[in-house]
């Protein structure tokens, strides 16, 4: 997927939310990636090193949180776990069930020192 | 970095209009919304809980500072810059009743002939105008813009798809009138468009019969997120080994609510089912 752009809304959106709060360097970048969000991780982390190279959070470590998929099935209701978008049904194989969690794609929260 | 397609730096981007020999450069100007933000000067009950399935270890609680660090909750969608301007974009065209559709596809699927041939149909009808999206060249802008409808051709450089921002600076320079049709032609890609965005009213996916049946399970996320699935080149049908029914079936594992029409740009063959089909859009956003 388009990890590139991503890594770059990533470090622009930490930069800002550190120097909004005054705060020193950024130690650690804690995202949120849903196994369902259509990111690769490993992509994205060499991305992030790309991306954040010559900027104010240069240091940083990151440390991925991957949500696990869940969904709900259009027929029986049950609610399953989604390992693949594509994941049916475990009760009655049903095909293309609504995701309910693990599109995720989120910054979580930034570890910084104090100014 | 984008692995499937290898794309790089999408940084700048150029929208020309068709016919027009000086290129626009298109900046990404960066505005932000913001919510609510934790410092630790107060306390601050948080309302979001931790559902997620997971454990979740903070190395300090945010209102610890010693050794001089602290942790900054932030929780916001990385995507949620595209997607606030694609919701403007989205805003902007409900609010003018225009019909707005994102055209997705693999490359060599036949999109800019189908295009050609969607526009010439409509055009008599209705005002239509297109954004063309793709790396390089202005050759699609320029075969849309030989029909004689408002055509901007958005090269995305080195970049892999088109975003909100793109499309929003695009449809200023084009004028759009109310009530019209708008199609963006996107880049040729099954991948990187699929999670962005650009505010149209429907997507509609574009696959030939020339490839693979196993395309919608191979590229789940495209396939997901489309309204609609044009099959193409429908008349090549006796010449391939293509199972339409396999390919529908593949399809509908991934989206059970897909919509699918058969059509060939190049004979005409399916074409009036699709018209309709555009119709029947237009006619649920005039409601």
């Amino acid at each position: 997927m388009h990890e590139l752009n991503l890594a770059m809304a990533i470090v622009e959106m930490a930069e800002e939310e550190a120097k909004k709060n005054n705060a020193g360097s950024v130690q650690q970048i804690e995202l949120e990636v849903g196994v369902l969000s259509g990111v690769d991780p490993d992509a994205l982390e060499l991305a992030l090193s790309l991306a954040m190279k010559n900027t104010a959070i240069e240091q940083a470590s990151v440390t991925m949180l991957h949500t696990e998929g869940q969904g709900r099935c259009n027929a029986c209701d049950h609610t399953f776990t989604m390992t693949e978008v594509w994941t049916p049904c475990p009760l009655c194989n049903t095909p293309a069930g609504k995701i309910l969690q693990g599109t995720e794609l989120r910054l979580l929260s930034l570890t910084v020192d104090d100014l | 970095m984008c692995e499937t397609c290898g794309c790089g730096e999408t940084g700048s981007y150029q929208i020309n209009k068709a016919g027009q020999t000086e290129p626009g450069i298109g900046e990404h100007e960066h505005s932000h919304t913001h919510g609510h933000s934790h410092d630790n000067e107060h306390p601050h009950d948080h309302d979001h809980t931790h559902d997620d399935m997971h454990s979740h270890t903070h190395p300090h609680k945010p209102d610890e500072s010693h050794s001089g660090q602290r942790i900054l909750e932030v929780r916001k969608d990385i995507l949620q810059e595209n997607n606030l301007l694609a919701e403007r974009n989205r805003g902007f065209f409900e609010a003018k009743g225009i019909l707005c559709i994102n055209l997705v596809s693999s490359p060599g699927s036949g999109k800019t002939t189908l295009l050609e041939k969607t526009v010439k149909l409509l055009k008599k009808d209705f005002p239509v105008s297109v954004i063309e999206g793709d790396q390089q060249s202005m050759l699609d802008a320029e075969r849309i813009a030989k029909l004689d409808v408002p055509t901007i051709q958005i090269n995305t450089g080195t970049g892999c798809h088109l975003d909100a921002q793109m499309v929003n600076q695009g449809m200023k320079s084009l004028n759009i009138p109310d009530h019209s049709l708008l199609f963006i032609e996107n880049v040729g890609n099954l991948v990187c468009p699929a999670l962005f965005d650009l505010g149209e009213t429907s997507r509609v996916l574009i696959m030939s019969v020339t490839e693979g049946v196993d395309k919608p399970l191979k590229y789940p996320f495209m396939f997901r997120s489309a309204q609609l699935c044009l099959i193409n080149k429908k008349d090549l049908l006796p010449y391939v080994d293509f199972d339409i029914e396999q390919a529908r079936e593949n399809a509908r594992s991934i989206n059970g609510s897909l919509e699918f029409l058969e059509v060939s740009a190049t004979t005409g063959e399916g074409m009036e089912a699709w018209y309709e089909w555009l119709l029947d859009q237009r006619m649920r956003i005039a409601t």
